[in-house]
């Protein structure tokens, strides 16, 4: 698993599961990586 | 607090070129406190902008992007950065928090896209209804510009 996943993880670690959860965990890690991939890490100014 | 729980700001053992990534990124940046209601909905209600002028338009600046074509939640980020010229960038929390009531209220639809790149996107798409509260928020606004106007910009005689 990498680490961004490891981290969308830990943000959600104290949450119980729950399909709307998965969800939005799932759409917060594919915005994450998105913005990672695209080299901005804020996008002001990019 | 029933119903309600908050996670704080972790410290994720990363690589330190992640790491910068991760203290940059919106979600690190803050304590992001996530209420699940009764009937399960999502909200995030951290808010960290600025100017209440640009808080009230969020969601018709999610619709005007949606309206040109469907988009995930970084893309619509960057639409409105772009449009704004790079003077407005719309926070994470912010976005998921407008697009959930949009869904609710049923301006816009979401679905999810093909996975890419190793991660499903979810993707939103304007309903005809979302087209109308837009139109209505553009209205709005004009009719309130003129106003805001009209008194800050006018001449003072007479008050």
């Amino acid at each position: 698993m990498d680490e961004l996943k490891q981290y969308v993880d830990s943000l959600f670690s104290h949450q119980k599961a729950s399909s709307e959860t998965a969800d939005l965990k799932d759409e917060i890690y594919s915005n994450m990586l998105a913005r990672k991939r695209s080299g901005a890490t804020g996008l002001s100014g990019s | 607090m029933n119903g309600v729980w908050t996670f704080k700001e972790k410290k994720p053992k990363v690589k330190s070129s992640d790491k910068q990534y991760f203290l940059n990124s919106i979600l690190t940046q803050i304590v992001v406190r996530i209420i699940i209601q009764e009937k399960g909905e999502v909200c995030l209600p951290f808010e960290n902008i600025s100017s209440n002028l640009i808080r009230g338009n969020i969601d018709a600046f999610i619709l005007k992007v949606l309206q040109e074509q469907d988009r995930y939640g970084y893309e619509i980020i960057k639409s409105i950065l772009r449009k704004s010229g790079n003077a407005y960038e719309l926070k994470e929390p912010s976005l998921y928090t407008s697009l959930k009531r949009l869904e609710k209220e049923h301006y816009i639809q979401s679905y999810w896209g093909d996975e890419s790149l190793g991660a499903r996107r979810k993707y939103y798409h304007i309903t005809s209804d979302g087209i109308e509260y837009l139109h209505r928020a553009i209205l709005q606004w004009r009719s309130a510009q003129k106003i805001i106007s009209k008194v800050l910009m006018g001449g003072t005689k007479n008050g």
